[in-house]
Formats: C-alpha cells, structure tokens, sequence
C-alpha cells in the first residue's frame, strides 16, 4: 500500500473510532435519560408509600438529577 | 439517633411521617431502618467513582501517556460528566433505596415496607395482637461494636415471620415492641 493509501485508511479508521465513540456515548445518555425519569417515577412511588418531610427534597433531587441527564445529553450532542 | 433527621434509622414516634395504609387515627411510634453502617459499602464505592478521574488527570499530566493524549479533549470532558453523573445516579439510587426501605410500629400494628429494583414494593403487615414471639440476635464484630442486629417477629398473621434486617439497638426496639404488645393487651413475648 501507498504512503498516501496508508494515510488515507488511518484516517478513515480514526474517523470511524470517534464516530463509533460518538454514536455509543449518546446512545448510552438516551438511555441514561430514560433511567433519569423512572427514578423520578420512583421517588414519586416511594413518597406515596410512605412520606416524610424530607420528600419534597428527594423529588427535587431526582428531577435535578433528569435535568443534569438533559444537559450533558445535549452538551455530548452539541460538542462530540 | 432518636432524632427524625435525614440520616436517623432509630427514630421514636417520629413527627409528619405518613404511610399509604395508615388510618387517620394511627400512630407511628417507631420507625426503622437498616443502620448507617450498611450503607458503608456504597458510600465507599461512589468515594472512589468520585476521586478516580481525579486521579487520571493527574496521572496523565505527569506521565504524558500518549493512550490518554490521543482520546481529543471534547471526548475527555464529555467522558468524564458520563462518569459523575453515573456517580450522582448511583449514589442517589443508594441512598432512597436504604432511606424508604423501613419497618413501622404503630400502635396498631408492625409494618415492613420494602422497595426493590427501580419499581418494585412489598408490604408486609400484622397486628400487634397477632404477635406471637419477637426475637432479637446481635452477632458478628461489626454488629456488637456498632450495636446493630437483627429483630424476628414471629405472628400469627398470613405473613408467618417480619424480619427486621441490621436495625440499630435492637434490644431496645425489642423492648418498646414488647411493651406495646402488653399495653395492647396480651403478652406472649
């Protein structure tokens, strides 16, 4: 193989690396997303069964938790 | 820790804490959960999430590893907010899981409500007349020098035994539990 084909391939495999990279990085954070929300669902659950004066701390973690979830979603989206 | 704080797993007649079955004339008189030293494990898991980044960037800047050069900045940084919100995720999961797993005394009856998984629940309940036998068993180095331990409430209820897992002072919920079990009015401890 030429110097230029041998150029040519590397950069084509490092371009489907990060591409590969990108791809799982942001399938990954949809699904992290998803988890996001039914941990929301969850605490909703859990202070319906037994509610504390702590609750309105545990709901407001769990949706600072999804709000965190969106934002590095699309901060990947946006940078990668 | 008899106090209602965010971290107490001992907790008597604790104030503004309601559960899903609970009639409007029934109180809560003591409120279990699994002691603070459980959760070491966790704790310690998400201490070490917490520093190895840290420890990765320090390491790539003494050693100026050419594996971690080659990975471009914008995928470092996006890599490493994966990890801390992995961090974040895990320990929250954590903490509620141990925070809303708990065992109710009323003075009505014995409650053990347990969570599992992302949605899963089972509540187990008897009344205190149905009580037969409560035991409790303190074993292990741990658990005698934190005193913690396990409570065994035998009934005759459709739920034959409640187990009450690793709860602070164990003795002494044993104590309260059999006391209320005499105020109600039969003694079979």
């Amino acid at each position: 193989m030429s110097v230029l084909g041998e150029q040519a391939s590397s950069y084509i495999l490092n371009f489907a690396v990060w591409d590969l990279t990108k791809i799982g990085l942001l399938v990954f954070l949809g699904l992290y997303l998803i988890f996001a929300l039914l941990v929301v669902r969850q605490v909703q659950l859990l202070t319906s069964v037994l509610g504390t004066n702590f609750s309105p701390l545990f709901k407001t973690v769990a949706m600072l938790h999804v709000l965190l979830a969106v934002g590095v979603f699309l901060f990947a989206l946006v940078i990668l | 820790m008899t106090k209602n704080g965010l971290l107490a797993a001992f907790v008597e007649r604790p104030q503004k804490v309601r559960f899903e079955t609970q009639t409007h004339d029934e109180e809560v008189v003591l409120l279990l959960r699994r002691h603070w030293f459980t959760n070491l494990s966790w704790i310690a898991l998400v201490s070490i999430m917490t520093v190895v980044p840290l420890f990765v960037f320090k390491l790539n800047l003494l050693s100026q590893s050419e594996a971690i050069r080659a990975i471009p900045l914008r995928f470092q940084l996006v890599g490493t907010l994966v990890w801390y919100i992995l961090t974040l995720g895990f320990a929250f999961e954590s903490f509620v899981m141990w925070y809303f797993n708990v065992f109710l005394v009323t003075d009505r009856r014995i409650v053990d409500i347990d969570f599992w998984g992302l949605l899963h629940k089972s509540v187990s309940e008897t009344p205190l007349h149905n009580v037969q036998d409560v035991t409790h068993e303190v074993g292990g180095f741990w658990r005698v020098i934190f005193n913690f331990g396990n409570l065994y409430i035998q009934t005759a209820s459709e739920v034959p035994r409640i187990d009450f897992k690793d709860i602070p002072k164990p003795d002494l919920a044993h104590k309260k539990i059999a006391q209320m079990i005499q105020d109600h009015g039969r003694v079979r401890t």
